[in-house]
């Protein structure tokens, strides 16, 4: 059967599909082929700008100087982010890494390393999330959308000027406080945005630009992606037993609220794709929606309050019947 | 007749369909929103396609084989918004699916349990809800039965016949042994399963369409633990993709065209017939392609949405929808999650995600106590026991409840949500209501100038009262598990009033042998267009508490072979 569509193989390569591509039997030339990105990371953002990303990624995830475990300036997430930003300035653009496997799990190669084309679909869509939709009709159809790179310039430039100084010679307490004034909505745009940032960039693939060494996967008991070479039999059913964790205790008796069996924070159960995917969809990007979502589901008021503790209630008489917990 | 169709959507019933059409003969043409991500699409043998995925969940957080939530996006409300006459209260990416070749069984969990006898009869054995509108299937189990067997066979889905109780084989008979041996089963659902046997529950391997063994051509899973929103990297799971749709196309007659948007199917002036179906790619441009037979398998809010969008003069209120119950009956499944946290590293990532279910939640549930919660019965759901949540998703979660800094830091550290945690999911089974709808959206319009779908949803008191009773349960049995110091729970239908993320979504045209309360015949065909068949989830009649994509494919493949072998309803 013939390919009803041509698709040239240098538009494919370049990212450059146009509208359809169509799959047959036979069908040559219609695969995404990986173009390798240079050494060179990509870059926006002025090193001014950098300087300010810098000191703000580090109240997202503080440094070694206070507990001895790197964070995200050590991790480098500010230049990540600040590749997003020039996701497009290089071919092709780094968005979404390749696949199937980084070199960490017994791979020779890295594929991860090397971004995919995007069609053309996704390259309107990241152009417009990065760059907004600049007066484009058919990408304002509800509203106009402003980029990322404009959320991080202004944003960035009202942050350095809040703090007496310059935020990014502030010492981390005053920075703290200025990122928390939500009363300049260029800075609360710019937080939203950096704090999902800097949290993806430091605990997601290092291929991004974050990440750096993989700190933040050695910090955090994260085995990492481990794929082809996945677990045995063995290391799943028996897993070699680990020490009991202090930092657990001083969790539940202290950011978790005091908790203790059967009344931990909700938290704990918002360990699943379902809750994340929720959360995020509701959310998208933005971490101050983030927050709204999650407080919803954590801190049930009227009706729902009611509701969980009857469930409550419930549990703890269905517990003591079982004989309560060993 | 001609023995020609065009089938828009490739996902679980549209890849389904066009196998078995193809496997007639039928030369079929597949529409589909989304990109091809299997390099070789077509030409290798499924063993030997190439893969775009990895375990990078940044790629998931970026919407790689979904749909763009700025392109092309949903709205959506409450029930008692509605009411108030608010036209919306979200827009964006609540309740999308995957969008891609092969749609989202690409990236699914690969849970392939059966749904149960009783599942089939709910309205004549426990008779109306107020508030639902209940209804039977047009058919039962055992009409199900050699689907399901076929389709288990196809895919490849792993289990342990002997370990089911005595009461899951008789509600969900099967004449075999599964095709392979289940996985290695994770230590984290070992200690639930513990806690799940103190509560009188026996947990045991969850069904699975991934290789516990080389199977088709493609290798052994090997517990990687990065499944349930990623693309298997070695391709140890059956889907739509290579277990229907690439080894449909290569029959060579079978053709996919990708980034294919759909929205209008076209009819002879009397509305009887279908003539066409139009589509505009990605750059704008309009496409008309003539067809003898029209397959509509996108997922029950675009199967809803594209019905809708096909009003005519013969069908003003869109296309076969006389009953006026298109878009109706909107299910999504809530989830009740708990989870048990240790001191311990327990791995819960090291192992094929939630290698374990219980089904003793699933119901009926009767009695005092259920009565006590206002509602006539309880019908629960299975659970899927003891998983984890990779980092970068963990860090949102905890910074969301516990804000960004040394909290963040802290919990991060102590792993509480990817190491030292053991979560399990309730998938609760959704009464099917009139007022939980998908229309158009009168204002929001995707990229194309297209109205957005809009969705009204908000969980009936069914699944409210479900919700204490079963999630009371579950919390117990993640309490009960041994060395856990604290265990959570969240009741979704109680916590929130509107949808919930969930990728199991069924209903807007319901199957049924009266048109006055049903789109869709038992066939699958529309009762007022001939050559129109609805195939996916949107046909069932009711939500049953199991994930959903066994049950689908094997619905499709009965639609799809009884209009090849040209079986009238």
């Amino acid at each position: 059967m013939k390919q009803d569509i041509e698709i040239s193989r240098r538009a494919v390569l370049a990212g450059t599909v146009g509208g359809v591509a169509v799959f047959t039997a036979g069908a040559q030339g219609s695969s995404a082929v990986a173009v390798p990105l240079g050494r060179d990371r990509a870059r926006w953002l002025t090193k001014a700008e950098r300087r300010t990303l810098r000191a703000a990624v580090d109240r997202v995830v503080p440094g070694a100087d206070e507990d001895t475990v790197p964070g995200a300036v050590a991790a480098r997430c500010h230049l990540a982010i600040d590749a997003l930003l020039g996701a497009f300035t290089v071919s092709p653009p780094r968005i979404y890494a390749g696949g199937p496997f980084s070199d960490r799990g017994g791979a020779e190669d890295n594929d991860f390393a090397e971004f995919l084309p995007l069609d053309r679909y996704e390259t309107q869509a990241w152009r417009v999330r990065i760059e907004g939709s600049r007066g484009r009709k058919r990408f304002e159809r509800n509203g106009k959308v402003q980029g990322y790179q404009r959320t991080y310039r202004l944003g960035l430039a009202a942050l350095e000027q809040s703090v007496p100084g310059g935020f990014s010679q502030a010492p981390a307490p005053a920075r703290d406080l200025a990122m928390r004034d939500d009363s300049d909505p260029r800075i609360k745009a710019l937080v939203d945005l950096l704090v999902t940032h800097t949290l993806e960039f430091m605990y997601g693939a290092p291929e991004y630009g974050g990440n750096r060494d993989v700190v933040g996967w050695t910090t955090t008991d994260f085995e990492g992606d481990v794929q082809p070479r996945g677990w045995t039999r063995e290391q799943v059913e028996n897993p070699e037993p680990s020490p009991p964790l202090d930092l657990v205790d001083d969790l539940l008796g202290g950011v978790l609220g005091g908790a203790s069996a059967g009344l931990a924070a909700p938290l704990v159960a918002m360990g699943s794709t379902e809750t994340l995917h929720g959360v995020r969809a509701v959310a998208g990007d933005r971490f101050s929606a983030v927050q709204d979502a999650v407080a919803r589901l954590a801190v049930p008021t009227g009706e729902a309050a009611t509701q969980l503790a009857q469930m409550q209630r419930l549990s703890q008489r269905l517990v003591d019947e079982a004989g309560g917990p060993r | 007749m001609g023995n020609d169709a065009v089938v828009i959507g490739s996902g679980a019933a549209g890849s389904v369909v066009a196998w078995e059409l193809a496997r007639q003969g039928w030369d079929v043409t597949v529409l589909e929103r989304g990109r091809n991500l299997r390099p070789g699409l077509g030409d290798e043998p499924s063993g030997q396609l190439d893969t775009k995925y990895g375990s990078d969940e940044i790629k998931g957080f970026r919407q790689f084989g979904f749909p763009d939530p700025v392109l092309e996006p949903y709205t959506t409300r409450t029930q008692s918004e509605a009411a108030q006459g608010v036209p919306r209260s979200a827009v964006g990416a609540l309740g999308q699916l995957g969008a891609a070749v092969g749609g989202t069984s690409l990236h699914y969990n690969a849970k392939t349990p059966r749904f149960w006898k009783q599942d089939f009869t709910m309205l004549s054995d426990h008779g109306p809800v107020e508030g639902a509108q209940m209804a039977d299937w047009p058919f039962g189990y055992d009409d199900l039965a050699p689907y399901y067997d076929i389709v288990e066979r196809r895919v490849g889905v792993q289990g342990d016949r002997d370990k089911m109780p005595a009461r899951t084989l008789e509600q969900s008979p099967r004449r075999q042994q599964f095709v392979m041996p289940p996985n290695p089963t994770g230590y984290a659902a070992q200690l639930l399963a513990e806690g799940a046997s103190r509560m009188g529950y026996e947990a045991y391997p969850y069904p699975a369409a991934v290789n516990s063994e080389r199977f088709d051509g493609r290798p052994a899973c090997n517990s990687c633990g990065m499944c349930s929103g990623f693309g298997c990297p070695i391709n140890a799971r059956g889907d739509a993709l290579v277990s229907w749709l690439n080894p449909a196309m290569r029959t060579g007659r079978v053709r996919v065209i990708s980034r294919a948007f759909v929205h209008r199917i076209e009819t002879s002036a009397d509305g009887r017939r279908a003539r066409a179906v139009h589509w505009t790619d990605v750059a704008g441009r309009k496409h008309r392609l003539p067809a003898s037979t029209v397959v509509v398998a996108g997922s029950p809010i675009n199967t809803a949405r594209l019905l809708l969008l096909s009003r005519s003069d013969a069908h003003p209120d869109g296309l076969g929808n006389g009953s006026g119950q298109l878009g109706r009956n909107m299910m999504f499944h809530n989830f009740t999650q708990a989870a048990a946290l240790y001191k311990e590293d327990i791995k819960p990532l090291r192992a094929q995600s939630t290698t374990l279910e219980v089904d003793d939640l699933v119901g009926l549930f009767t009695g005092p106590e259920v009565q006590a919660l206002g509602v006539p019965y309880i019908a629960g759901g299975i659970v899927q026991v003891g998983s984890g949540l990779p980092p970068a998703g963990a860090s949102q979660m905890i910074a969301g409840m516990l804000g960004y800094g040394q909290p963040l830091k802290q919990a991060m550290k102590a792993g509480i949500l990817h190491a030292r945690v053991a979560a399990s999911q309730l998938i609760h089974q959704d009464l099917p209501q009139a007022d939980n709808r998908v229309d158009l959206d009168p204002k929001v319009k995707d990229f194309l100038g297209l109205p957005a779908a809009r969705i009204t949803y908000s969980p009936h008191q069914h699944e409210k009262a479900a919700a204490i009773y079963l999630g009371a349960r579950m919390q117990a049995m993640h309490q009960l598990a041994p060395g856990a110091v604290a265990a959570a729970t969240l009741p979704f239908p109680i916590l929130n009033d509107g949808i919930t993320y969930t990728a199991h979504l069924a209903g807007t045209a319901r199957m049924g042998t009266n048109r006055r309360t049903s789109v869709c015949a038992p066939s699958g065909r529309l009762h007022e267009v001939d050559n129109v068949y609805v195939a996916d989830a949107s046909t069932f009649p009711t939500f049953p508490g199991f994930n959903p994509t066994l049950t689908i494919m094997a619905n499709a493949l009965r639609i799809a072979r009884d209009l090849g072998n040209g079986k009238e309803d």
